[in-house]
């Protein structure tokens, strides 16, 4: 039997963003900053939505159900502590340095100026020149470390995937996963709360498209 | 006759030596200009920018900066002398093609400059209507250069 495990906001975001950073790089890479702000804009609006769904979301969006303290981790790696349903301890650790670091990356972004003076995130008139160049070195060494982070997401999901045999990918797409003993499916948010966490986000990223324009 | 031709060869030596390293301090000195004119110029650029995105946009603003990328521009034509790359600076990102393809180099940079005198002239009339295109064409001569003579911005 199946239950679910992520509700369709969380798993609409996490496509999305995969989609959005792929399609901000390719932009950036080919030269079309006007296409890059326009992702990066929606990209922070997805990551307000992302914060709002991790204090109301559905219950294995929520950051106080999946982020556990070390001694969690320590229990979960080396004695093999089962954990619920969502994320793993472990695999917390990982959600939050990738949601951070991809916070990095846009509070960068914002301030960010191309070498030439022409291109540059909303936010880079309130600082110099040299700052904004400062900024948008951060911004890719930022980035840089989100590929490195997006690498290993990646290894540890080959890892459950076939050595462990969890079908992650699946879960992530369809929100289903098979039932293990005793677990039952998340716990689904309010609408409201759906309803203010979409306005806040598409809120953000319009501001910011319309600010980078 | 060795030992009396030493002291020569030694002075000769120093004097080489002085003349290289002189020359070379100052092809790193001119390196070290040349980058703090493209970061003014850039500056300006940027002051421009935002007063043109402006919906209050200060003209004076606007003509003070188109000045001093006028004024930046006409420095270039000194600041790429031959070794002034990375042999003199590490860090720079001034690509050997500029020696290599000296015509070519020439050809761009005079475009940015006659681009950047009259972006200039445009500014100083206060013809705000024209101020636009002719920012926009400077803004391309930067990119046409730097894409082809220096080292590709990571970031």
């Amino acid at each position: 039997m199946n239950i679910k495990v992520w509700d369709l906001a969380t798993r609409l975001f996490h496509w999305a963003l995969v989609i959005l950073i792929g399609f901000a790089w390719w932009s950036f890479e080919a030269g079309h900053l006007d296409w890059h702000k326009k992702a990066g804009s929606v990209v922070a609006g997805l990551m307000v939505f992302r914060v709002w769904w991790g204090l109301f979301g559905g219950s294995t969006a929520r950051f106080s159900q999946f982020v556990r303290g070390p001694k969690a981790v320590y229990d979960y790696v080396f004695k093999g502590k089962k954990s619920g349903i969502g994320h793993n301890p472990l695999g917390a650790v990982s959600v939050i340095a990738l949601l951070l670091i991809i916070a990095a990356v846009i509070a960068f972004g914002l301030f960010a100026i191309d070498t030439d003076g022409l291109e540059s995130g909303p936010f880079s008139n309130l600082i110099s020149y040299d700052q904004g160049r400062l900024a948008s070195h951060l911004h890719g060494l930022a980035f840089k470390a989100l590929e490195a982070l997006v690498v290993l997401h990646i290894l540890a999901i080959g890892f459950y995937s076939l050595v462990k045999k969890q079908p992650l990918i699946t879960a992530m797409i369809t929100g289903k996963k098979p039932a293990q003993d005793g677990e039952d499916g998340l716990k689904p948010a309010n609408l409201w709360a759906l309803l203010i966490g979409l306005i806040l986000g598409c809120a953000t990223a319009y501001g910011l498209i319309i600010l980078s324009a | 006759m060795k030992l009396r031709l030493k002291p020569a060869y030694i002075i000769a030596c120093a004097i080489g030596l002085v003349a290289t390293s002189a020359l070379a301090l100052d092809l790193a000195s001119v390196a070290h200009d040349r980058k703090a004119n493209m970061k003014t110029m850039g500056g300006a650029m940027k002051a421009i920018n935002e007063q043109l995105k402006s919906a209050t946009p200060d003209l004076g603003i606007i003509k003070a900066q188109a000045a001093k990328l006028d004024a930046g521009a006409h420095l270039m034509a000194d600041q790429f002398p031959e070794g002034s790359g990375l042999k003199v600076d590490p860090k720079s990102e001034a690509l050997d093609t500029i020696w290599s393809d000296k015509a070519k180099f020439k050809q761009i940079s005079d475009d940015y400059v006659k681009a950047a005198s009259n972006l200039n002239i445009v500014a100083q009339a206060g013809n705000a209507s024209a101020l636009p295109n002719a920012y926009h064409d400077v803004g391309q001569a930067c990119k046409a250069c730097h894409t082809q003579f220096k080292k590709r911005d990571e970031h």
